[in-house]
């Protein structure tokens, strides 16, 4: 009768032990986390972005640019800036991060290129008969840019079956319109190493 | 007591039947039969949306299977023109091989080593995830994103280094003037004339017979030309495939005891096709003929024999352990201990039926061509131009004609085309 009884408990005992293995662990776990804990590997990452961005805007306040003369020109930004490595990163939004430390530090003054077909289209809908001509947008009063913002990214990758080692090289200038001349320039390097474990 | 044993048999044999079950199911084999007959009929808009369903059955019934699947319907993508599809198959299933690359599943090594090699996740060979990158700058530049090209490119010179060049003479056999080729005409659209001079002088280091070719194109780049031309890729016919080979068999050991031994491995062979080259036809008028510019077929034969030795003792080393497996049991049989008894027993069963059930691992990316041609005209008008391929024989004589493609060649750039012949 005791044997019977042990018998059955530990078979019941594997089966709970199935049951919590498969009923457990099911659903999503959401968790809030900071662009740093978003590097996990040698790859472009959000803290990338981050440290391009506050290293220019330290680069730029630091020079002439940061001054009345350059605040009251108006600044466009290039359409993108040139990506010359092995990954398939929006540059566009590295550029339109800086745009906007910019403008809020009051620093430039920016055309939006992108927006500007937009703007012409509306402008010329608004002088078609379709629109009041009194309360339509008066044209002719676009302001042109005269200083472009333009960079280009780069990278070295040396890689093994287990490890990563990646170093960027991101380049900034600005750029007047009329001369062509370099008004600012500058770079920074960002270099990490990734380990993979022989295990997974 | 008797209870206990029958209880340990009846644990042991649904075990056995469970992992038997599978073994004598459905493989990942006979699962892609159905989307590559209608593949080799180069019916390539039907196979992609075939192979739509292959990938959710292999990730029901085989998962460890699942980014190969991903790999050949990238590849079916391309070839039927779908580049978005091939851009995000190709790109998840690169991601995978390289995740894994260099790492260890125990479970995985576990399984394989008591059963066979088709239980671990499948792992690209080195030419297969150089070959990913290619396709990738192909599939870019094809649906118009010359930038995502150029990062394809980049990548297809990062694996290069990696796979071939930092390991010296060792893998020389793997390189790849396909990959470097798609690489310099990549570079002079960037007039990047010096770096697409490195990579045809690679070239003509590594292929011989592609010397005077790449003469004319290193004398051509010397003048810094303007660019008019419509480039011709041809992934022509099918590469070799795995079959299994298969030693089976019973015997006895020293004590008299039945024993079942098994080695059973994958070997290559060369699948045959019809077409050996082709005339290109831009606007009705015959712009050349296409040259061999890889010859992909040749290389998968030369990595696989460079890494039969390594396979062929892993093979050993698990027969070695699933006879031990059966003799052990069979050794415990005899035990006047009734639990050793019946662990003897599962014991001796599994090893037999292990043995009995094991498979060679015949997955590889099949949908790849064995070789790739490529024909370029220089001088062509900018604008649109239609181009056909006539296909040859060995003798030259012609069998057949592809559909038209609508290629545009930029004002001043390269304009490419790719073609997908299987018969």
């Amino acid at each position: 009768m005791f044997k019977k009884m042990r018998l059955v408990a530990m078979v019941l005992a594997v089966f709970m032990v199935m049951a919590l293995i498969s009923c457990g662990g099911r659903g999503t776990k959401v968790t809030s986390i900071s662009a740093k804990d978003a590097t996990v590997d040698a790859n472009w990452s959000p803290e990338d972005i981050q440290k391009v961005r506050d290293h220019m805007l330290n680069s730029m306040r630091g020079s002439a640019v940061n001054s009345m003369k350059y605040k009251k020109a108006a600044w466009m930004l290039t359409k993108e800036m040139a990506n010359d490595t092995d990954e398939h990163i929006n540059t566009r939004v590295i550029m339109e991060k800086i745009r906007t430390k910019l403008i809020n530090d009051g620093m430039g003054m920016f055309i939006d290129d992108q927006a500007l077909d937009e703007i012409l289209g509306q402008q010329a809908m608004q002088q078609s008969d379709l629109f009041d001509n009194t309360k339509a947008a008066r044209v002719g009063k676009l302001v042109g840019a005269q200083l472009i913002l333009r960079g280009r990214i780069s990278n070295i990758r040396k890689k093994g079956a287990r490890t990563d080692i990646n170093f960027y090289n991101i380049t900034l200038q600005l750029v007047g319109l009329e001369t062509g001349r370099i008004l600012w320039t500058d770079e920074i390097e960002i270099g990490r190493r990734a380990d993979k474990s022989r295990f997974r | 007591m008797k209870n206990k044993k029958l209880l340990v048999l009846a644990l042991v044999l649904s075990a056995l039947l469970f992992s038997c079950g599978k073994r004598l199911s459905k493989t990942y084999i006979d699962d892609q039969k159905g989307f590559m007959a209608v593949y080799d009929n180069e019916n390539f808009k039907q196979a992609l949306t075939l192979s739509d369903q292959f990938v959710l059955k292999v990730n029901k019934n085989n998962p460890q299977d699942t980014f190969i699947a991903i790999l050949e319907r990238g590849k079916v993508a391309i070839d039927s023109g779908s580049y978005e599809i091939a851009i995000d198959d190709l790109q998840k299933a690169e991601k995978r091989f390289l995740d894994i690359e260099g790492t260890i599943s125990l479970s995985e090594e576990t399984s394989s080593l008591f059963l066979d090699d088709t239980t671990a996740e499948y792992e690209a060979q080195p030419l297969e995830k150089i070959m990913i990158s290619p396709y990738l700058a192909l599939a870019y530049w094809a649906k118009g994103d010359f930038q995502g090209a150029r990062v394809e490119r980049n990548r297809t010179l990062v694996k290069v280094n990696q796979y071939i060049e930092d390991k010296g003479d060792e893998t020389k056999y793997l390189e790849n003037p396909f990959a470097r080729y798609l690489s310099a005409i990549i570079y002079e659209n960037e007039s990047k004339f010096q770096d697409a001079q490195i990579e045809y002088k690679k070239i003509k280091t590594v292929a011989p017979g592609l010397a005077g070719m790449m003469d004319q194109e290193l004398q051509r780049l010397k003048k810094r030309p303007k660019l008019n031309d419509l480039v011709v890729f041809v992934d022509l016919g099918k590469s070799p495939r795995k079959f299994e080979v298969s030693h089976k068999g019973s015997g006895r050991n020293s004590k008299g005891a039945g024993v079942v031994v098994s080695i059973v491995y994958a070997q290559y062979k060369s699948r045959p096709y019809a077409v050996k080259g082709c005339k290109v036809v831009v606007d009705g008028n015959e712009a050349g003929q296409t040259t061999s510019l890889y010859q992909l077929g040749k290389t998968i034969l030369t990595e696989y024999e460079k890494n039969k030795g390594k396979l062929i003792a892993k093979l050993i080393a698990r027969a070695a352990l699933k006879t031990a497996a059966q003799v052990g049991g069979q050794a415990m049989m005899k035990s006047n201990n009734n639990t050793a008894k019946a662990a003897g027993l599962a014991l001796a069963i599994f090893g037999a039926a292990s043995a009995a059930v094991e498979r060679a691992d015949l997955r590889s990316w099949v949908t790849l061509p064995d070789q790739v041609q490529m024909q370029r005209s220089y001088g062509v008008a900018p604008g649109k131009h239609k181009v056909q391929l006539v296909y040859l024989d060995g003798s030259g004589n012609e069998i057949g004609r592809s559909a038209e493609q609508e290629v545009l060649v930029p004002e001043g750039q390269i304009g490419v085309s790719y073609f997908r012949v299987v018969r």
